[in-house]
């Protein structure tokens, strides 16, 4: 049968390159469609998270890539708060290990440390609000080091030793749970005393060991960082973390442009995206240049303190030597570089 | 035998022709990826309220493990050893 007639029988005359034609532009109809409903509506941001895409691990770029990298975000940022935004990539410096010590009988509880914190590293302001520090409100226990050693039998010849301690019945002291928000007149509060919370930044980080995509490490200032672009949201560093110090960005940020610091680092403070985690990064973009952590300036007690542990006459140092020291769940062999210290 | 199966396929109304096959592939392909562009943003879009339970857990979740803490002051020799471990562990490699 000849083709001509085929076609008629069928009913419709469409050549090939025509059938070709009208597949192709629906197909590109519909990409076009998709793609505008996935990537962000404004420009600037769409090219951007475009190129993201394509974009290596920070820690595998080049010198010339990373510069690439921070200029696009500087340029999206900047568009974005209507203020110019610096990104800065500054690697560690070199021979500086940070310490922090945080003097527990000197935290009332104020909590200018968490607020401080979000205002300078440009947590999400609303709905929730994110916070990297956690002031958890204990109860204040009674127990006695002085009746450590006594209780019942009180003569230590016996045989069986002491059955009954000294601090037998006394208030040990409790996490009150869900207290994190406590909104008391004034504090500190009778019977109660504060225990800040954030990341750890351990020696010998679980968070980093479970990462599927190595998005999170630890930099040779011992700061465990997170590359945003590369994080999967998979939350396997949350789940790791013995401290629970990370928190995951259920939906978008909620930054406002004129709270927005504009003073950002790529590893740390620049504003981050849904589905991605961050916790506490020792306010990298201060101190790498020099300067102290926001919450150990905000602090009004002077119970925070932040130094080079490579350094023998740094404050940490200096209260490692001195102080009463204790580290959270230390049996984990995490090596935590967070004291908390007593006088 | 073949001009069977032609007439076999033509009275049952089936067309095996090249024309139809990349037709019927490219429908299926379209399909497929509207089908994910959907579903990713159904899946993306949660609702707010279930946003706002979502972050609650998390934080109470670390009152859980928080819970677990101890408390060891670290004896002089600890400290030292600590400190002797963290200084002589470090690297600098940029």
């Amino acid at each position: 049968m000849p083709a001509e007639e085929k076609k008629e029988e069928k009913g419709r005359n469409i050549s090939r390159r025509q059938f070709f034609k009208e597949a192709g532009a629906v197909s590109a109809a519909v990409a076009g469609a998709a793609a505008s409903s996935v990537i962000a509506p404004e420009e600037a941001e769409a090219r951007t998270t475009f190129a993201e895409m394509f974009q290596k691990n920070y820690r595998l770029m080049t010198d010339a890539e990373k510069k690439e990298a921070i200029a696009r975000l500087e340029q999206r940022y900047s568009e974005e708060y209507a203020k110019k935004v610096t990104v800065d990539g500054s690697p560690a410096i070199k021979d500086v290990l940070f310490g922090y010590a945080l003097n527990i009988q000197k935290c009332i509880g104020c909590r200018r440390c968490v607020h401080g914190c979000v205002r300078e590293n440009n947590q999400s302001r609303q709905d929730p609000e994110i916070q990297w520090i956690r002031v958890i409100k204990m109860e204040k226990g009674n127990f006695s080091v002085d009746d450590m050693n006594k209780g019942y039998p009180a003569n230590t010849n016996e045989p069986f030793g002491i059955q009954v301690g000294g601090n037998t019945g006394k208030n040990v002291g409790v996490a009150l749970e869900g207290q994190h928000y406590y909104q008391p007149e004034t504090v500190p509060e009778k019977d109660a005393f504060y225990f800040p919370i954030q990341c750890m930044q351990c020696e010998k980080p679980p968070c980093v060991k479970v990462c599927p995509v190595r998005t999170t490490y630890r930099d040779p200032d011992g700061i465990v960082v997170i590359d945003y672009n590369w994080c999967i949201g998979c939350r396997m560093c949350m789940g790791a973390c013995p401290y629970w110090a990370r928190r995951f960005n259920w939906g978008d940020p909620n930054l406002p442009a004129a709270e927005m610091n504009p003073k950002t680092h790529y590893l740390g403070n620049r504003p981050r995206m849904r589905g991605v985690v961050e916790k506490c990064i020792f306010c990298l973009q201060r101190t790498r240049k020099g300067r102290y952590p926001g919450c150990v300036e905000v602090c009004p007690v002077g119970a925070r303190k932040f130094g080079n542990l490579l350094d023998p006459e740094s404050e940490v140092r200096k209260i490692l030597d001195r102080k009463k020291v204790f580290r959270l769940k230390a049996d984990m062999n995490t090596y935590p570089k967070f004291f908390y210290f007593i006088d | 035998m073949a001009e069977d199966k032609d007439s076999e396929a033509k009275r049952e109304g089936v067309d095996f022709s090249k024309r139809a096959f990349i037709k019927t592939a490219l429908i299926g392909g379209i399909a497929v990826a509207s089908g994910a562009v959907i579903a990713k943003k159904i899946t993306s879009n949660i609702p707010r309220t279930k946003l706002a339970s979502a972050y609650v857990d998390d934080e109470l979740q670390q009152d859980r493990v928080m819970k677990d803490k101890e408390f060891v002051v670290m004896s002089k020799e600890e400290k030292e050893q600590m400190v002797k471990t963290i200084v002589s562990e470090y690297k600098y490699m940029a």
